[in-house]
């Protein structure tokens, strides 16, 4: 793979988080949530983390 | 959270805290993309001001009289566990002087600057400190100039070069 080519894609990677760094926090905020209960699922059926506590997955009123 | 917020701001209406400012994961998001995060940060000040370092236990009676569950260190409000701090040292202290009011879910809140934010994250030196830092140099609008003239006020330059040469390298 070409260096120039290499150097491209991480700028525009870097361009895209930039970018999803200036969503609103409302946005941001439901993707958080989003995030906690991918989280919790991974970690229920993960065996070897069964002694340990699953988070509490926020339910905003 | 916009539920949450309002209990927040009637908690210094009522005198319960003097003033607060969201802190740790919930206020970095307000700057970078987000990640998963499982709770409320909040740095308050308190009229009698206790020991920085127990938690303040008026917000445990008053979430006891207003029968708000807690949970370890956090109490639950609006469907959140938010956990109180208070400011545990000179940086924090500072950074709690200088927060910036922005609008949440149409509500009225307080979160520390992306600056204040950076040099706590610093400061702290967990791993996940460094990857939200490394985050929020290529991420976050900042002021360079605010942040090194924090940096220096708190003896944190020779570490902040040293961990800008590492993420370079």
């Amino acid at each position: 793979m070409n260096k120039k080519y290499i150097s491209k894609a991480a700028e525009s990677k870097i361009k895209y988080h930039r970018s999803r760094a200036k969503m609103p926090y409302e946005e941001k905020f439901r993707i958080i949530i989003e995030l906690q209960k991918i989280e919790a699922e991974m970690m229920k059926s993960n065996k070897s983390r069964t002694n340990s506590r699953i988070p509490r997955v926020w339910e905003p009123e | 959270m916009k539920k949450t917020l309002q209990i927040i701001n009637q908690l210094v209406e009522q005198n319960v805290i003097t003033e607060y400012a969201i802190a740790g994961g919930m206020a970095q998001f307000y700057y970078i993309e987000p990640s998963a995060t499982y709770d409320l940060d909040l740095i308050v000040s308190i009229k009698d001001e206790p020991n920085s370092l127990t938690p303040p236990a008026a917000l445990y009676e008053w979430a006891d009289k207003n029968n708000f569950p807690t949970e370890f260190e956090h109490i639950i409000i609006g469907g959140i566990p938010v956990q109180f701090l208070l400011a545990y040292n000179d940086l924090v202290k500072e950074a709690l002087i200088n927060k910036i009011p922005v609008t949440l879910f149409d509500e009225p809140a307080f979160l520390f600057s992306a600056e204040y934010l950076m040099a706590i994250m610093l400061q702290t030196g967990r791993p996940i400190d460094f990857e939200r830092l490394t985050r929020f140099i290529t991420e976050a609008e900042f002021n360079e100039f605010k942040l090194i003239d924090i940096l220096e006020r708190n003896g944190l330059s020779e570490k902040y070069n040293d961990f800008i040469k590492r993420i370079n390298e």
